[in-house]
């Protein structure tokens, strides 16, 4: 693809970060506009991103960008004069415009791509324009809104700094004007006179051209006061109206898409600088590891400082040392606060993206669906945040799936035509809590009991004792959709488990509650934080391992005498129940069975996906905020271990896997029922 | 001119692994550390001797004696960690000694045959013939990824070996 010559690998970066901005903007604000068709800011939000791409791409040479945002903004702005209505045809010809920006903006990353063709995107958008009043294209443009650009935002700044107030000044000379031109120098002149003209619109330039109608914007920044201003401008005729507004700065909308959630902070203050910085994510990685090390070492010199003050503990020198220790201490402690604080992010980031589905997947399956969000302004880790999307995508859209009925069975049922989905996020202690509920059908426990028994999830006596709640909650079992027919969104049976499996890896959980006829609500509970989690230390042949605190029930002694075996496999009673044991040193293969030492143990009863396991292991440690690094791929996955840690000694800590140890239990254990069953039908055989 | 002797020349770091001298080259190795606790891993490949603490980092170590199948490294005062750095991975091989860095002329590395590796010349770039001692120049690309296909391997053996289980 071609560029415009001269544009420097920077320049780009820079476009491409700008695109990205207006597009996920247009992709957020086309979606509200269906429904908040009469919000004039709205709509000037979404002319504004369509407008600025359009002038950013054709800087940037990238033609076919800058035509299609042409395109979109010829039709946006029919609607913004109130000439076409909000209607879903529009919504769906810009939506589908933007899905093709998208696709060239992604040109730019992969300049092999074949070129993505405009023309049925463009023609989509043109038919829908209407074409009575023959729009002049520059006309069309100049009676749109004055909005500045970069470069008349900073010398904007430049001018309040220097104490001046900016002032947004609306001219509209009489109809029958012929000097409209003679009059807008007029107005320049006089301005000038009295400030600086930040930018008007049209601009001098093309006023000479005699692209002028009957309005004409100025921003100006004066010292003077708007009433000065307004003395100043009626002495010039054949001006009908004069409107003049101290221009407040605006966030431009980069800024604000930037900065997630802080709008509020730098919110509508006086033109000042920016209060935020951009940095890059790998900065903050790094930033975050280095504290990590610097916790480490702490903990090191701490460590040596108290071996010193025992060893010489009247010492002056040491006991100064060890004042000085402690308060590196707790600014070291601060300073990991404040990087963790800084890696949060708002669940927004994820949630906006998803109105644009929900509308998609709703029109297909011709449902009408009420997509509220609350609480996107709740902060998580950036690891989680990246884990939130699919999980989020497969629950939402079970919901309009499953969930919501058809318009005309919601109708019949004395429901609203749309059904509502409410997607909320809160915190609650250390965890987030993301709830999606809806007012659909509801899950029937009767029928999944039916498809369980049917699709063999269990024995059928088993899946009858269930209550109605845990009958509900086997909707995460693998295999089981109670969609009656196989749709294109949902309805093969995979979707829900692997929700429930990701979410129980991140140490996290999912449950659902449905009321028949009512609605569902899934639940799905996360830490906060995947970079720095709770661990108990245990020790096992001189190894030490960690086991998340997430998904430990209980720990303690164990005494030889209380392992029982059943069919070879090591059990034992815990509140009752027969708990599978699984033995940590014989799992990793570091010692085996016939050389087991007779002394007192410790058990570990962890949990995971409803299934419990006493982990055998000799020794319990501490309890210990641990931070997990990864582990080289090559080392092998699935042999229990999901990363490292590393102790105030220096010492390497393994972090336990407990989904997967657990599931190569249950696997195992299923292949030995298997056995056993095979051996028997084989005997009646006889 | 200088660029001349650049293009010629390749520097290597030397190490001995029993009785051979190998040599990696320089631009790979980040650094040489001494022998340190190492954290065994469970069901990691044969030759993964487990995980280190690199100033923070935790990084692999690997028995490169072992994974060219000579006996297992000896514990000896002179053991020291390689730690290089191919693509993305930074991992630690363990070696009996490092004995010296030299630049070695390009044209005095030959290509190796089969006959003299028995098939695993894959993980060699070739040798080097200097006056006083035969190098062996390791190819560490390759080697890695190796190690990634032999995960793999292994790990569908497990499976085959779990599967009759299931059929029954």
């Amino acid at each position: 693809m071609d560029l415009a010559a001269g544009i420097t690998p920077e320049d780009l970066d820079l476009f491409i970060q700008e695109a990205d901005e207006q597009l996920q903007l247009l992709d957020e604000d086309i979606v509200r506009l269906e429904k908040e068709s009469g919000n004039p800011d709205l709509m000037q939000e979404i002319f504004r991103a369509a407008h600025t791409l359009k002038g950013s791409s054709a800087m940037v040479g990238h033609q076919r960008l800058s035509d299609l945002a042409h395109a979109m903004e010829s039709v946006l702005d029919q609607v913004r004069k109130g000439m076409l209505a909000v209607s879903p045809s529009i919504i769906d010809a810009l939506l589908h415009g933007l899905d093709v920006m998208r696709l060239l903006r992604k040109e730019l990353d992969s300049p092999d791509s074949k070129p993505a063709d405009i023309t049925n995107a463009v023609a989509e958008l043109s038919a829908l324009v209407t074409t009575n009043e023959q729009p002049v294209k520059q006309v069309a443009e100049h009676s749109g809104v004055l909005v500045p650009d970069a470069e008349a935002q900073t010398r904007l700044e430049k001018a309040c700094q220097e104490g001046k107030q900016a002032y947004f000044i609306k001219v509209s000379f009489n109809k029958e004007s012929h000097w409209t031109a003679v009059r807008s120098f007029q107005v320049i002149n006089s301005l000038s006179a009295i400030g600086e003209i930040i930018v008007s619109l049209p601009t001098a330039q093309e006023i000479e051209e005699g692209k002028i109608n009957h309005l004409f914007q100025i921003l100006v920044a004066s010292k003077n006061s708007a009433e000065d201003i307004r003395e100043l401008l009626t002495g010039i005729s054949e001006i009908e109206n004069i409107e003049i507004n101290v221009h407040e700065k605006e966030i431009s909308g980069e800024a604000a898409k930037a900065t997630g959630s802080d709008s509020t902070v730098t919110g509508k203050e006086d033109t000042k600088l920016s209060h935020t910085v951009r940095v890059d994510v790998s900065r903050l990685d790094t930033l975050m590891e280095q504290v990590g090390e610097l916790v480490i070492n702490r903990n090191q010199i701490s460590q040596l400082g108290r071996m010193l003050a025992e060893k010489y503990h009247e010492d002056e020198i040491i006991v100064a040392f060890g004042d000085s220790l402690s308060q590196i201490a707790k600014i070291v402690s601060t300073l990991q606060q404040d990087v963790m604080s800084i890696r949060l992010l708002p669940v927004e980031i994820v949630f906006s993206t998803l109105p644009r589905m929900v509308r998609d997947i709703a029109r297909k399956e011709n449902k009408k669906v009420e997509f509220i969000i609350e609480g996107q302004e709740t902060e998580v880790d950036r690891s989680v945040i990246e884990q939130l999307r699919d999980p989020l995508i497969h629950m939402l859209r079970n919901s309009i799936d499953h969930g919501i009925e058809a318009p005309d069975k919601r109708r019949s049922a004395g429901k609203p035509e749309a059904g509502t989905i409410r997607l909320s996020a809160m915190h609650e202690q250390d965890n987030i809590v993301i709830t999606v509920k809806d007012d659909g059908k509801g899950v029937d426990p009767k029928l999944i009991r039916k498809s369980a028994i049917d699709k063999k999830i269990d024995m059928p006596e088993n899946i009858s004792k269930l209550t109605d709640h845990e009958a509900v909650n086997l909707i995460f079992n693998s295999g089981l959709s109670t969609a009656s027919e196989v749709t294109d969104v949902s309805g093969r049976g995979v979707g829900l488990d692997v929700v429930k499996t990701n979410i129980e890896s991140l140490g996290g959980s999912v449950s659902v509650e449905s009321v028949p006829g009512q609605g569902t609500t899934f639940t799905l509970t996360l830490p906060l934080t995947l970079a720095i989690i709770p661990a108990l230390l245990v020790s096992t042949v001189g190894t030490i391992c960690a086991i998340p605190l997430s998904s430990i029930v209980e720990a303690g002694k164990l005494d030889v005498k209380e392992i029982q075996t059943v069919r070879g496999k090591e059990v034992t009673l815990f509140r009752g129940d027969v708990l599978p044991l699984l033995r940590l040193d014989e799992v990793f293969g570091w010692s085996d069975k016939n050389n087991r030492s007779g002394e007192a143990l410790h058990m570990v009863v962890v949990k995971f996906s409803g299934s419990r396991v006493g982990l055998v292991v000799e020794e319990l440690l501490e309890q210990q905020e641990l931070v997990v690094k990864s582990l080289d791929h090559f080392i092998g996955e699935s042999n229990g271990i999901t990363g490292a840690s590393i102790l105030g000694d220096g010492r390497v800590v393994l972090i336990l896997d407990v989904a997967s140890l657990i599931r190569g239990a249950i696997t195992e254990r299923n292949n030995n029922k298997i056995k056993i069953k095979s051996s028997v039908s084989r005997l009646s055989i006889k | 001119m200088a660029k001349d002797t650049l293009a010629n020349e390749k520097q290597m770091v030397l190490f001995e692994l029993g009785t051979e001298t190998y040599g990696l080259d320089i631009a790979s190795v980040h650094e040489i550390i001494r022998m340190q606790p190492i954290t065994k891993v469970p069901k990691a490949p044969f030759y993964v001797e487990g995980v280190i603490n690199l100033r923070g980092r935790v990084i692999p170590v690997i028995d490169i004696g072992k994974r060219f199948g000579f006996e297992k490294t000896e514990e000896a005062k002179n053991n020291r960690i390689v730690v290089i750095n191919i693509k993305d991975t930074t991992l630690g091989i363990i070696v009996d000694a490092v004995t010296e860095v030299i630049r070695i002329p390009a044209e005095s590395i030959d290509p190796v045959s089969d006959i003299v590796t028995s098939g695993q010349s894959d993980y060699l770039q070739g040798i080097a013939k200097l006056p006083e001692k035969m190098i062996i120049i390791l190819a560490l690309d390759k080697l890695l990824m190796k190690d990634a296909e032999l995960v793999d391997m292994t790990a569908q053996d497990e499976d085959v070996k779990q599967e009759p289980a299931s059929i029954k």
